[in-house]
């Protein structure tokens, strides 16, 4: 058995926690959304903050998120990790934070996030360093990053604006069967095809809502998480690939490193694509589903377009997918992929009121970050997949 | 350890204000390099030679961005001698842009700092 097949099971996610969404009171910092999820998600596990020994964030306001968190809430965790990968830090952290607790590092680990993106409004500020073989080109960020590979996925694939729309739509009717979901509105693929073009061939309704808010979870060992509050959700594999930095050195614009972190998370829980049964793949542009689908082992390299369309990964499809209404309609405050764990773990409670996919044992969460650049999977399961 | 008295971004930027396109080659791979560094990607900083691009290639992806400072495009252009950078295409109107398209480069100096951009190859 191999040292990640040892680890199955071997810690959970006690407590889940929210916070600022859609947006914070004007004023606020990104830790005061980062205090308020990290207290939620403790108060959910019945743990109090001097529980804490282990603390892990990553931002994109915060330089240094764990020191600003722990200041702030007056923690001193003997391991920190502020490992900033882009949007799915969050999903390395529980990878990182089942190596912790395993070794005896830490005991009980909180992973947070906050973000005033929103109410920050112009003064946002990224502290994402400037790249000069980029910048004599005013490039734009993660939209144009996301448009080149979609363009390029059409190109090779055939994949449609029709088929990015349906992702859209999609999690525009999982929103709409959440409370707490920033855009209900309807929406038709015809709206997302005429949206006003932000970076062609994506549209604005292609594009994640910009919002603010914070996101926690606790993670403890299976044993501890047993003699908790809440039923226990298991961490049944995680995997972590990373293929560059800047778009332009993405080697295939078509094919992510999500076919090795995916792979590395199915072999740790020892299931197959076939075995999940609702999915979160990290969607702040419609392309980013289709091509995870395709590098997830979910269908062929290629088929994402077609696999997502039809209403499959809607309500009531045989895909569940972006159940709390993802990026796209939930809200987007910067970084996604606290939001991937979180709704995991609601599914695998059953504690999602009508988006509640029935009977759901096993997910699957993936997120990107940067442009492409990190991939991080993991993967869940409740008491009976042991 | 040889004593590095230039950079290689600046023997980069030197060759584009001569209105030459360099890039690296790394002789232990066998593979052109981009952008310009001190260490190859076999491991070893010796091994990188500086050779000139032709300035010819084809259009790998492209987005063709609206922006409240006006409209332009990112591209990635993937050049024969087997690098890819990221550019731009200027002349071309953004309907006539597709992957594949031949491209040559445009050298430009009159911004802050050299640049390299492409045009549709005749």
């Amino acid at each position: 058995m191999s040292r990640a097949t040892a680890l199955r099971g071997a810690v959970a996610v006690a407590g889940i926690g929210t916070s600022g969404h859609p947006h914070m009171p004007a004023g606020s910092s990104p830790v005061d959304a980062m205090a308020l999820a990290s207290v939620a998600a403790l108060d959910d596990a019945g743990l109090t903050i001097g529980d804490v020994d282990g603390v892990f964030a990553a931002g994109l306001q915060l330089f240094m998120p764990t020191l600003s968190l722990c200041e702030y809430l007056g923690l001193n965790p003997r391991y920190t990790d502020s490992t900033q990968i882009g949007g799915g830090a969050f999903l390395a952290h529980l990878n990182h934070a089942q190596a912790a607790i395993s070794a005896g590092l830490c005991s009980v680990a909180l992973i947070a996030y906050g973000s005033t993106q929103k109410s920050g409004g112009a003064r946002f500020v990224s502290h994402s360093e400037p790249n000069p073989y980029e910048s004599p080109y005013a490039y734009p960020g993660p939209v144009a990053g996301y448009a080149l590979v979609a363009q390029r996925h059409m190109h090779d694939h055939g994949t449609t604006r029709e088929q990015l729309a349906e992702v859209a739509v999609s999690a525009r009717r999982w929103a709409q069967l959440n409370p707490f979901a920033s855009d209900k509105s309807d929406l038709t693929v015809a709206d997302v095809l005429q949206a006003r073009q932000v970076a062609s061939p994506l549209g604005l309704r292609d594009c994640c809502l910009v919002t603010d808010g914070g996101g926690a979870v606790v993670v403890v060992s299976a044993g501890r998480a047993r003699s908790l509050r809440r039923k226990p959700v298991y961490l049944l594999g995680a995997g972590e690939a990373v293929s560059h930095r800047s778009i332009a050195q993405m080697p295939d614009l078509s094919t992510t490193a999500a076919v090795a972190s995916s792979r590395r998370a199915f072999e740790q829980a020892g299931v197959t694509p076939g075995d999940i049964d609702v999915v979160q793949l990290y969607d702040a542009f419609t392309i980013m589903p289709p091509v995870f689908a395709e590098d997830c082992g979910f269908c062929q390299k290629g088929e994402g377009g077609a696999f997502l369309s039809g209403g499959r990964c809607a309500p009531g499809g045989s895909f569940p997918m972006n159940t709390n209404g993802g990026g796209l309609s939930f809200g987007h405050p910067g970084m996604f992929g606290i939001y991937t764990i979180v709704e995991s773990v609601a599914q695998l409670r059953g504690d999602c009121g009508a988006r509640q996919v029935p009977g759901a044992e096993l997910a699957l969460a993936h997120a990107p970050g940067g442009y492409m650049s990190s991939q991080s999977t993991v993967i869940f399961g409740n008491e009976s997949t042991l | 350890m040889t004593a590095q008295n230039r950079s290689a971004r600046q023997t980069y930027l030197d060759g584009l204000s001569k209105g030459r396109l360099l890039y690296q080659f790394d002789e232990d791979t066998g593979t052109a390099v981009f952008y310009p560094r001190e260490v190859g990607p076999g491991g070893r900083a010796q091994s990188l030679v500086w050779r000139e691009s032709a300035g010819r290639g084809s259009l790998y992806s492209y987005t063709h961005v609206k922006s409240r400072a006006g409209d332009f495009n990112i591209a990635l252009v993937d050049l024969d001698e087997g690098f890819r950078m990221m550019s731009t295409i200027l002349g071309v109107d953004p309907s006539e842009l597709n992957i594949g398209m031949r491209v040559h480069a445009l050298f430009e100096s009159d911004g802050e700092e050299p640049r390299v951009a492409f045009g549709a190859a005749a």
